[in-house]
């Protein structure tokens, strides 16, 4: 597949942007500056990037409770999604909804999901809207080893093969279910099995190889737009952080951290752009620093952002 | 330059952490990402990597069974193995000071949960209300709903008892007329009153022959006959006030008190000084008349601030009539009874009656006024007087 | 007028609704070529086709997630749950999604999705057929439940609830679908939230909703000839409830009977009544009283059946308890 520097700075600076969104909440969370819960996205990245990257942007996304990257990579604004984190009134959401709903379907999020399979459901309801509709647009529905195994998952992605809906379904293998590992849990290990149950094509990448992940989601992408019919790909991966802030990691060992941050998708696809002499080492400092600055703005922005008012409690609920 | 390790919030419930163990010395080196120390929180426990790199300058909390509240300072990384730092105190203090404000306020607590319960009457809400707003005392009624509950027909009924005591009549426009101007005459009119005995026997005989003759005249004729006649000569007695000024009359009007089906209205006797007891008798007549068919004209109820009120038809020995504002002066005229009377040291029996006044003290005094009594005592009991003598 | 049954008058909404705003599409289990469960979509499918009439897997979940996910991108989607004691398998979606995105989303979607279920006991179908859920869904705050009684009613409501730009769950029940009524042959609309009284009177009110509407007016024909004057307010909807039209008829009569065929404990009658203590408290003369379903699962035996859900005997004896 063909990279041009533009696209190269593109997904390199989502990834960044993404990574040290997190570190910062992670650091807010111990300060008790950012309250409540929350799912960090890093060691990821390069899915959500790599995923988003290909489809436009009237396409839909459903995300997960480990939302903030794609909301980031799907456009997100990051002051409005940093100021929802911190449930302010300038969030993207208002601050009604938090890390667990970030959605911004201006943009075409329809949101992340507080509830494991949550989005399953909304993206397959989505994809018939665009038959129905006879629209020319795909769904994207992330979610996590997990959530193959939750009920809907099952009723939606026979509905969607059965009325060939246009839907990718993304499954972000990171190995754990909270603390339970898939192997401990799936009685199918190789998770694109399950498609078979539904006769839909399924199809497994490195999710730490942005440009892998790119070209296996546009495939499947492509084959959807045609009216092909939904997808379903594994994306292999790892998150840094625990489930959530609460987590002490036991289910796992320092090893197996160390063997994955190795395997790093901003390193790699940093290591890869100077190999191929699309960026240098100083350009990719440059996009860092760059994005320190905005990450900095978007912290300093939602802190500063007022509370909701008293009185908006109650709106927003009917019509 | 000095940074901050705290005890970091590590979960949505966490509030403390007990440190478990430090996995470096005070003066040790330490790099980012290198685990710092252990933490028990209230879920599990943490291997809490250090955020910097640099020295751990200042242990402040060690490692023991002491809660540490989340984002407490625990200790200090430095860029340099000795430079100096200053030491924050530690929360002691702040603890002390909670825990007595909390003994106080469980005090304030148990001192509220000491009120004494009453005896519940069983009332309805509605029925409730409706005491209240009828002023009704619950303790007195006994409910009819089930176990004795109080309920609104219970209260109807109460007030239906209380109504039968009486009938609630309405209000006439003539009542509040007479209610307006007499409260009003008995608040802002300094009344006093005096009363007198005056023998009628030659009154009596007049009356007598005259009847003799045909010519029937009452008592109260000739009273408006002789107390006109005094009246020309005391006129503060037929004066009123108005605006504020005292108007004295040329003429000498009348006032007769009628009591009519609804109430009593004043009618007017017009120059009765100047009139003969027929013609009085005559316009008396005319005047109760109208009084009693409602059709008083309003020429009629004028000129009537001396006012006559005669009761003596129905018993009455004595009574003191409230002033018809704007005069400032009424007579109560009693019945004609036999009394024992002392004459050139002989007991003797004469008819007699008494008759009462109210005046205005604004306006008339009493020596004024005792005068005028004088006076017309001596016209009542001698009326031939007239004949002779201008009073 | 025109009479028509409740069934009808159904099938009469959804085909006009269908005609007027070609986003509005019906999804559900057997309701294309078999027209419904009970018969309410029936022919349908054949006027409308495939494309707006689907039949969906035995899917519970599955059908309230994709109605939602083709609400907030476009559509109007008519979503069919064949019994509600089915909507425990959809109930996530319904309450975590359905009900909340709005709000959680600060407002920028709207959710026009309307649930059709139909509930109830009375055909002898045992606890997983007959059940009465209105109070769990009542409890769901961002969602409208619609419960009407008569086929008058239940167009106008149906009607409404398609325009309707927020999620409603509407509650049919199996007993009425034959019951007749005037409906107007021209279009008419019944507003969401507003309870409408069905019989005026004097000396206690009740206040129920769907079948129990005609069991309580036919007590209150029997109490009429023994001189006690009842009133029946029919809520209609459930949420939001439409407290004040029950409050102006309380200040009438002060007594206060609920007439609910769901389970008493938590039930919708426990809501309406608190909600009459929290505004019209000074104008009861007696304890509310509460004609209820018994606390079990739905016997198939068509008399415990009977047994356990109110009759028109209890209402009776209930009205004559209240005003002792």
């Amino acid at each position: 597949m063909e990279i041009t520097k533009e696209l190269a700075i593109k997904l390199l600076k989502q990834m960044m942007q993404i990574r040290q969104f997190e570190d910062m909440i992670m650091e807010l969370l111990a300060k008790n500056i950012a309250e409540g819960g929350s799912h960090l996205y890093a060691g990821m990245e390069a899915v959500a990037v790599g995923a988003i990257s290909v489809i436009n942007p009237d396409d839909y996304i459903t995300s997960t409770h480990r939302g903030h990257g794609h909301a980031i990579a799907k456009d997100g604004d990051l002051k409005a999604l940093m100021a929802e984190i911190l449930g302010k009134k300038t969030g993207v959401c208002k601050g009604k909804g938090g890390s667990l709903h970030l959605a911004d379907l201006s943009k075409g999020n329809l949101g992340a999901n507080g509830i494991v399979g949550g989005g399953i459901g909304i993206a397959t309801g989505a994809g018939l809207s665009i038959k129905l509709q006879k629209q020319n647009k795909v769904v994207l529905c992330f979610f996590g080893d997990g959530a193959t195994n939750n009920g809907i998952f099952f009723e939606c992605l026979n509905m969607a093969s059965l009325w060939k809906l246009p839907v990718v379904y993304i499954c972000e293998n990171n190995k754990y279910a909270m603390s339970v590992s898939v192997e401990r849990s799936h009685a199918v290990k190789d998770l694109t099995k399950k498609a078979l149950a539904f006769d839909m094509p399924a199809e497994s990448v490195d999710g730490q190889d942005v440009l892998a992940v790119r070209e296996v989601v546009g495939k499947w992408v492509n084959y959807a737009r045609q009216g092909n019919g939904p997808s379903f790909i594994v994306a292999n991966t790892y998150r840094y952080y625990g489930h959530s802030r609460s987590d002490p990691r036991v289910y796992r060992t320092r090893e197996e951290e160390k063997f994955w941050r190795e395997r790093d998708p901003i390193i790699i696809f940093s290591n890869k752009m100077k190999e191929m002499g699309i960026l240098t080492e100083e350009e990719i400092n440059l996009i860092e620093e760059e994005v320190r600055k905005e990450i900095e703005e978007a912290v300093d922005f939602a802190i500063k952002s007022p509370y909701p008012e008293p009185e908006e409690l109650y709106t927003d609920l009917y019509v | 330059m000095k940074r901050e390790i705290i005890m970091p919030k590590l979960g949505e419930t966490m509030e403390e952490g007990y440190i478990v163990s430090w996995r470096k010395n005070e003066g040790d080196r330490v790099e980012k990402g290198e685990i710092l120390f252990e933490v028990m929180s209230d879920k599990t426990n943490f291997e809490v990597e250090s955020p910097y790199s640099g020295y751990l300058r200042k242990i402040l909390y060690q490692a023991g069974d002491q809660p540490i509240p989340v984002t407490t300072v625990i200790a200090y990384i430095t860029d340099t193995p000795d430079e100096p730092i200053e030491i924050e105190k530690t929360e002691e203090e702040k603890k002390e000071k909670i825990k007595e404000e909390f003994e106080v306020r469980v005090e304030e607590k148990e001192k509220e949960i000491k009120v004494e319960e009453k005896e519940r009457i069983k009332i309805s809400p509605l029925a409730r209300k409706l005491a209240e707003e009828y002023n009704v005392d619950i303790t007195k009624i006994k409910g009819s709903g089930p176990e004795g509950r109080i309920e609104k027909r219970d209260i109807l009924e109460y007030l239906e008892k209380f109504k039968e005591e009486y009938e609630v009549l309405k209000w006439t426009p003539l009542r509040r007329i007479i209610a307006k101007r007499l409260t009003e005459s008995k608040q802002n009119i300094p009344h006093y009153y005096f009363q007198g005995k005056i023998i009628v026997d030659n009154l009596l005989k007049i009356k007598e022959n005259l009847e003799k003759e045909g010519a029937k005249y009452t008592i109260t004729d000739f009273l408006i006959f002789l107390t006109s006649r005094v009246i020309e000569k005391f006129p503060l007695i037929g004066s009123s006030v108005i605006n504020d000024e005292i108007r004295i009359y040329k003429n000498v009007d009348i006032g007769l008190a009628i009591s009519v089906s609804d109430g009593l209205v004043v009618g007017s006797i017009k120059n009765a000084n100047k009139k003969t007891i027929e013609e009085i008798s005559e316009d008396r007549k005319n005047l109760v008349e109208k009084a009693r068919d409602g059709k008083l004209t309003e020429d009629d109820i004028k000129g009537t601030n001396f006012v006559i009120s005669n009761l003596g038809m129905y018993e009455i020995e004595n009574f003191y009539p409230i002033i018809n504002p704007p005069g400032v002066a009424i007579m109560g005229v009693g019945k004609i009874d036999k009394g024992v009377f002392v004459e050139d040291e002989k007991i003797v029996v004469r008819n007699y009656m008494y008759i009462s006044f109210s005046f205005d003290h604004r306006v008339i005094d009493g020596v004024y006024a005792a005068n005028f009594y004088k006076k017309l005592k001596e016209v009542i009991e001698n009326p031939a007087i007239l004949l002779f003598k201008n009073v | 007028m025109r009479i028509i049954t409740y069934r009808q008058a159904l099938n009469e909404a959804l085909d006009e609704e269908m005609a007027r705003d070609e986003r509005v599409f019906l999804l559900g289990e057997d309701i294309a070529i078999y027209g419904g469960a009970y018969g309410v979509t029936a022919g349908l499918w054949q006027k409308y086709g495939d494309q707006r009439v689907i039949d969906t897997p035995i899917s519970e979940n599955a059908i309230v997630g994709v109605a939602l996910g083709a609400a907030i991108t476009g559509m109007r989607p008519v979503a069919e749950i064949m019994y509600i004691d089915f909507i425990g398998l959809c109930m996530d979606q319904l309450n975590n999604q359905v009900a909340k995105i709005r709000y959680m989303f600060g407002g920028k979607c709207t959710v026009p999705l309307v649930i059709r279920t139909e509930g109830g006991a009375g055909r002898s179908l045992g606890a997983h057929h007959s059940q009465s859920l209105e109070a769990w869904l009542i409890h769901i705050p961002g969602i409208k439940v619609v419960m009407p009684s008569t086929p008058y009613d239940a167009k106008g409501l149906l009607k409404s609830a398609i325009r309707d730009d927020n999620p409603v769950v509407f509650i049919e029940h199996k007993m009425l679908y034959n019951t007749k009524g005037e409906v107007p042959e021209e279009e008419y609309l019944v507003p969401i939230g507003v309870a409408d009284i069905k019989r005026e009177g004097k000396d206690v009110t009740i206040v129920t909703y769907s079948r129990m509407v005609l069991f309580s007016l036919e007590a209150a024909e029997i109490l009429e000839k023994e001189g006690i004057s009842v009133e029946v307010v029919d809520l209609r909807t459930l949420l939001p409830m439409d407290i004040e039209t029950v409050v102006k008829s309380v200040k009438k009569t002060n007594r206060v009977v609920i007439v609910e065929e769901d389970c008493k404990t938590g039930g919708t009658g426990a809501e309406i009544g608190m909600q009459i203590i929290e505004n019209a408290f000074d104008y009861l003369d007696a304890p509310i009283i509460r004609v209820a379903g018994a606390d079990v699962p739905m016997p198939k035996s068509p008399v415990l059946e009977k047994l356990a859900i109110p009759d028109v005997e209890r209402i009776c004896k209930a009205v004559k308890e209240v005003l002792k």
